[in-house]
């Protein structure tokens, strides 16, 4: 039953803008930074980095309005044959996969035109496309505990401004009020708490220029030779405790 | 048979049902009827599962079916307002509910025919008219010949002719026997269908009988002014 509900899901979101759009988005972006770059390590780093911000902003809002927009046909699906959990599974397999698909391969063509096949880059998109379901997870739990759909959305911008700006922000006013203190160890763990930090950070570690990450990225490097399974670990661990917490209001939930 | 029992529901402060008990029965065609915001299509959920009872089962031929997602093979619901996935087409909707269901549409071209959908087929669900969205939702209810057959205000949004042909659909279903239960606003098409009426307000049932004894009860002959009757009391 999940399988079918996927694939009719996935036919859908397939044919959808987002999903288009999010492709057409990142081959233009790379296309243009790889073309116009002379150093082809500065233009994966300036690609990731603009794809850390965008690609959770991206997965955000289409989880939680292709939830809205979907509610009625939720509704409709549940008055047949299928069990709760399965068709949250599939809202959220489904969206998590369109999205990885056109990111992953809008990414992952030009570069393969401009570099041939790398592991560095490859393992770039990669990682940054595990933020996909991380967001989505949190997407649709938003749309579930908020019925409506404008505070939903605000909700889910207030998320995505948490994680790509104020969680530093935060933490760069935490070194400097206690920079009079030894806070390494807790900065470390801080930074590697934030997924979207975790996976910037790898990819610097990778391409030798992690002192551009300060004191941060010259610790880590003492210690971590890389950081490819915890850049796995940490974004798959939240996005578990996202779903799970999703699964659990979507089975109590009323339509 | 569908039982309700002792059925508690409450939205935030407001409650609706407490302890709601009542009988849909079996071959037996029953409108839903009361004011706006009364529980009806809150009834009609619990009963499908898309809203849960705070406390209470529901029970469909004696099996309690709330934990069980597989009763509702029994059903075909037409909610108010139908939504499928919008980029796919009417064609792609019936066999993805075929798929969901794993059954034929045994009475799909019929329908077709009967709501003049034929020509819709390839469109996505997205460029429709809402009355042929509506078409829709009607034929993915109602083209599995399913023993139960919840309808949430069937006919508003159609155009005379189609809601009158799908009346007459209605009608041959109530006379194959089937488990009929309907919302409706319009009196003169609940006594056209109607075998059993169940008039609720405020979560409360206020009458539960034949739509004869319904009028037998308020002294009236027609079932509008019965119904301005039960209201006025």
């Amino acid at each position: 039953m999940l399988v079918k509900l996927i694939k009719y899901e996935i036919y859908d979101l397939f044919k959808s803008k987002w999903v288009i759009g999010t492709f057409l988005f990142y081959l233009l972006l790379a296309y243009v930074l790889l073309d116009f770059g002379r150093d082809p390590t500065k233009a994966l780093i300036s690609y990731n980095n603009i794809s850390l911000i965008t690609l959770p902003l991206f997965s955000l809002l289409l989880s939680a309005i292709y939830f809205y927009n979907n509610k009625n046909f939720i509704e409709f699906v549940l008055t047949q044959p299928v069990s709760r959990l399965s068709l949250f599974l599939s809202i959220f397999i489904s969206i998590s996969l369109s999205l990885s698909v056109s990111y992953f391969f809008g990414s992952f063509l030009p570069f393969y035109y401009f570099l041939g096949l790398d592991f560095t880059y490859i393992k770039a998109i990669v990682l940054t496309t595990l933020l996909v379901p991380l967001f989505v997870s949190i997407g649709i739990l938003l749309a579930l505990l908020e019925r409506d759909r404008l505070k939903g959305v605000g909700l889910a911008l207030f998320v995505w401004l948490l994680f790509s700006a104020l969680y530093d922000s935060a933490l760069l006013y935490f070194i400097i009020a206690f920079s009079d203190y030894p806070i390494n160890g807790l900065v470390i763990l801080l930074t590697l708490a934030n997924p979207i930090d975790i996976i910037r950070l790898n990819l610097l570690m990778d391409t030798g220029l992690h002192e551009i990450m300060g004191f941060v990225g010259k610790w880590l490097i003492k210690y971590f030779n890389h950081l490819f399974s915890l850049s796995i670990l940490v974004p798959s661990f939240y996005s578990l405790i996202f779903l799970t917490f999703g699964t659990v209001v979507f089975k109590q939930k009323d339509f | 048979m569908i039982k309700l029992e002792d059925i508690h529901k409450s939205f935030g402060k407001k409650v609706l049902f407490k302890g709601l008990n009542l009988q849909f029965n079996e071959n037996r065609t029953t409108a839903i009827l009361g004011p706006n915001a009364s529980g009806k299509t809150t009834l009609v959920k619990i009963i499908l599962g898309l809203v849960m009872p705070d406390r209470g089962k529901v029970f469909i031929d004696s099996k309690d079916v709330l934990k069980d997602s597989s009763y509702r093979r029994l059903i075909g619901y037409m909610p108010q307002i139908p939504e499928f996935p919008e980029n796919l087409t009417v064609k792609e909707i019936v066999d993805m509910v075929k798929d969901l269901r794993r059954e034929k549409p045994k009475r799909f071209d019929e329908l077709v025919e009967i709501l003049n959908l034929s020509k819709e087929m390839d469109k996505r669900f997205s460029n429709l008219s809402g009355g042929t969205k509506q078409k829709v939702g009607a034929i993915v209810a109602l083209s599995f010949d399913l023993p139960i057959l919840i309808l949430d205000e069937p006919m508003i949004g159609f155009d005379p002719i189609t809601a009158y042909r799908l009346k007459s659909f209605i009608i041959k279903e109530k006379e194959r026997e089937k488990t009929i239960v309907y919302i409706s606003h319009i009196m003169s098409e609940v006594e056209e269908l109607a075998d059993d009426i169940v008039f609720i307000t405020e979560g409360n049932i206020i009458f539960q009988g034949g739509v004869e004894e319904l009028k037998r009860n308020t002294q009236k002959s027609k079932l509008e002014e019965a119904v301005l009757c039960l209201l006025s009391s």
